[in-house]
């Protein structure tokens, strides 16, 4: 293979940010193209309304667990290596970080991932919104509420190893993994068959998104396995990235070059592309005081959270979905569930009408 | 005095964090109840009159000359030893520094220390604006703007000392520095008393919040004086003040000691919050019509370099700095005032809407 030829000329930390400024630029186009969103897919299902949100997102999650489950089975992925099993976790963290993060992702109309790729399309809100979710994960991961934060983990933690692998624990294997995939994808079609706005671009976007994920995790694993440096193989999260970036703008020496390095940005042009395809691009900003309120409250709920729970919805939703991380699906149905009751009491289901979820609470220039 | 065994029981930078807290207490109660703002005096200003928010500027800002010259006269404070006058500065950095700092402070409705006051009565544009201030400065200081400045600054570099000193350049001496400020003083109860009459209070508040300027100087002056340890002496300035309260936020690994700056800037929004309060005026607000968001973001980006590049802001560089008559800091004063007049007159004849 030509990657240790490539580790070697460029060095690890390069080709690591290459490929993951690559496989942002996958996953912020198709996210663009498909409007990937796990708030709009859970306001959906509370509302029993299934429509194309919550097929985008169900496919993105089906290709994923697949790809992901097809690169084990071909012997190309160790996902016991991967942080969010091999690590101490936390089983309180989880909980409570991903209820906080679905609380938080209605409050901003868009997860961590979504606020990036809608800044990317003009989105005032979403930058501003974007630089408060990134100066609170930082602030959880090492600064004024790290100590809440630890606190918060030590409740009730799990060890790293077989008990946080959901596959160990029902003790089967990964073609179970793979049949599980599979159901997930049955669901998908079954929802995206029935979904009244059908387009091209719900199929391909959904699943380009979710093959992302599953790139991201074979690409590190292909690093790790033929550079002499320990690699953390990992697949596409945002919230520890956002932190990172934050850290690299204001701080001299900023942290060595990684897979993050190349994410971020990757993802920003990546969805830039899709919306100047689309013709999507918008300059917007806020029209209220009460938005801002909301978007600020927000935003702060989701970095904490995020840190909380290990990772966003695409970090732990998604990328720890797909490789049967114990905590990661115990922050997704966190997330569910927050996101289901505050949009209950927040917005009293308003949120559901179609002709409301986009205007709803702004205005255009 | 007993400051030094507050400073054998407390510490140093115990004493310095409440000095710095009790200074930026009565500034931001005085500059909130007044409506102190630098932006609002120089689009007066532009307009061709010396109304109601100018008055109160220049009047703060003579009280605040007078205060620090007659600290120094009665020994209160060595100039020389302020990082103003004694460190090497940049004439090219204030000049330009303080043209961005005023474009800046057009678009966002207000300066770095005017910002935080209004964010402490509820206003959320002023709370996002100041955040990405603080973001810039720090960005200018250490992260990546900072070889842009460093570039900038490098252009016309000055030596610290007598040469950063306007008393010292011009020949006028103290006595020259205590008839200047008296001059200030003078028009500015002048400019007061024509549009004000009688307001007796909001001439004092005025008053209070230039005074604060001689406070800081004077309590850290004293401090320096009584601690073994070296102590920068200072006043007031919010530039790097914010951003040193994100890094103690954000990381606390690498998180400064506690000094001045640590008390002064929760300070100054709780003295503003209690002026809120007690004034009513305390309201949630945010973007209302129009869509003005990228207005603040630039220019909190271009006032957040400019107060990083000048070294500091309208109440950092222009009072704290300008009462001390350093050479550079009433550079950067005349480049801020030209800077916002300009893109006041620049945004006016264009037909933009700020």
């Amino acid at each position: 293979m030509a990657m240790a030829q490539w580790v070697e000329t460029y060095g690890q930390g390069t080709v690591l940010a290459a490929g993951g400024g690559l496989i942002g630029l996958s996953f912020g186009f198709w996210a663009q193209r498909s409007r990937f969103c796990l708030r709009a897919a859970v306001i959906e299902f509370w509302h029993r309304r299934f429509g194309e949100k919550l097929s985008v997102w169900l496919l993105a999650f089906a290709s994923a667990v697949i790809g992901v489950q097809l690169l084990v089975l071909l012997g190309w992925l160790d996902t016991g290596s991967a942080r969010q099993i091999s690590a101490k976790g936390s089983i309180s963290g989880a909980w409570i970080g991903g209820l906080l993060f679905g609380v938080g992702m209605v409050m901003t109309r868009g997860c961590a991932s979504r606020l990036l790729v809608l800044s990317a399309n003009g989105n005032l809100r979403a930058l501003l919104s974007g630089l408060i979710f990134a100066v609170t994960a930082q602030a959880a991961l090492g600064g004024a509420l790290s100590p809440l934060r630890t606190h918060i983990s030590s409740w009730w933690t799990v060890e790293g190893g077989a008990p946080r692998d959901l596959l160990a624990l029902a003790g089967v294997d990964h073609w179970a993994g793979l049949a599980m995939g599979g159901l997930w994808l049955a669901a998908a079609l079954f929802f995206a068959l029935r979904s009244p706005q059908r387009s091209v671009w719900m199929w391909l976007g959904g699943m380009g998104a979710g093959l992302s994920v599953a790139a991201a995790w074979g690409f590190s694993q292909w690093v790790a396995a033929e550079s002499f440096d320990p690699v953390q193989i990992q697949g596409l999260t945002f919230s520890g990235p956002s932190a990172e970036w934050l850290m690299r703008v204001l701080h001299w020496p900023a942290p060595a070059l990684g897979f993050d390095f190349g994410l971020m940005p990757g993802v920003f042009v990546g969805s830039l592309i899709g919306a100047l395809l689309g013709r999507d691009w918008k300059l917007e900003g806020f029209s209220d005081g009460y938005s801002m309120r909301r978007y600020i409250g927000g935003a702060i709920l989701m970095g904490f959270g995020s840190m909380l729970a290990g990772g966003c919805a695409v970090g732990a939703g998604v990328t720890g979905g797909a490789i049967f991380a114990l905590t990661a699906w115990l922050s997704l149905v966190g997330m569910w569930l927050g996101a289901g009751l505050t949009d209950r009491w927040l917005d009293g289901g308003a949120s559901a009408k179609p002709t409301a979820l986009p205007a709803e609470g702004f205005k255009r220039p | 005095m007993n400051i030094a065994s507050w400073l054998e029981t407390w510490g140093d930078s115990n004493v310095l964090a409440m000095s710095g807290a009790l200074v930026g207490f009565i500034f931001g109660l005085a500059a909130q109840r007044t409506r102190f703002c630098a932006r609002a005096a120089v689009v007066e200003c532009c307009e061709g009159r010396t109304g109601d928010r100018f008055s109160v500027w220049w009047l703060a800002f003579g009280a605040g000359l007078v205060g620090v010259q007659a600290l120094v006269m009665a020994g209160g404070l060595k100039p020389a030893d302020a990082r103003y006058i004694a460190l090497p500065g940049s004439i090219s950095g204030a000049v330009l520094g303080g043209l961005f700092f005023g474009a800046g402070m057009i678009l966002t409705r207000g300066c770095a220390s005017r910002l935080l006051i209004l964010s402490a009565n509820g206003n959320l544009r002023a709370l996002l604006a100041g955040l990405v201030f603080a973001v810039t400065v720090q960005a200018s200081i250490a992260g990546w703007l900072a070889p842009l400045r460093q570039a900038m600054a490098a252009w016309w570099p000055i030596d610290g000392g007598p040469g950063r000193d306007l008393l010292h350049l011009t020949g006028l001496g103290a006595t020259g520095g205590v008839v200047l400020a008296l001059l200030a003083l003078g028009t500015g109860f002048y400019f007061f008393f024509k549009t004000h009459q009688r307001r007796w209070g909001l001439a004092l508040g005025s008053i209070i919040t230039g005074l604060t300027i001689a406070l800081g100087w004077g309590l850290t002056q004293a401090v320096a004086a009584n601690s073994f340890e070296p102590v920068q002496i200072q006043s007031l300035s919010f530039s790097s003040a914010s951003a040193e309260m994100l890094m103690r936020v954000l990381s606390s690994a690498t998180a400064p000691s506690l000094g001045f700056d640590a008390g002064l800037l929760p300070a100054t929004f709780a003295g503003s919050l209690l002026g809120a309060v007690v004034g009513g005026d305390f309201k949630f607000e945010g973007f209302k019509t129009e869509n003005k968001l990228g207005h603040y973001l630039i220019g909190a980006v271009l006032m957040g370099f400019g107060a990083v590049l000048a070294g500091g802001c309208t109440v950092g560089a222009g009072m704290t700095g300008g009462a001390v008559f350093s050479l550079t800091a009433w550079l950067t004063l005349i480049a801020i005032w030209l800077g916002a007049g300009l893109s006041w007159r620049i945004h006016r004849s264009m037909g933009w809407q700020i």
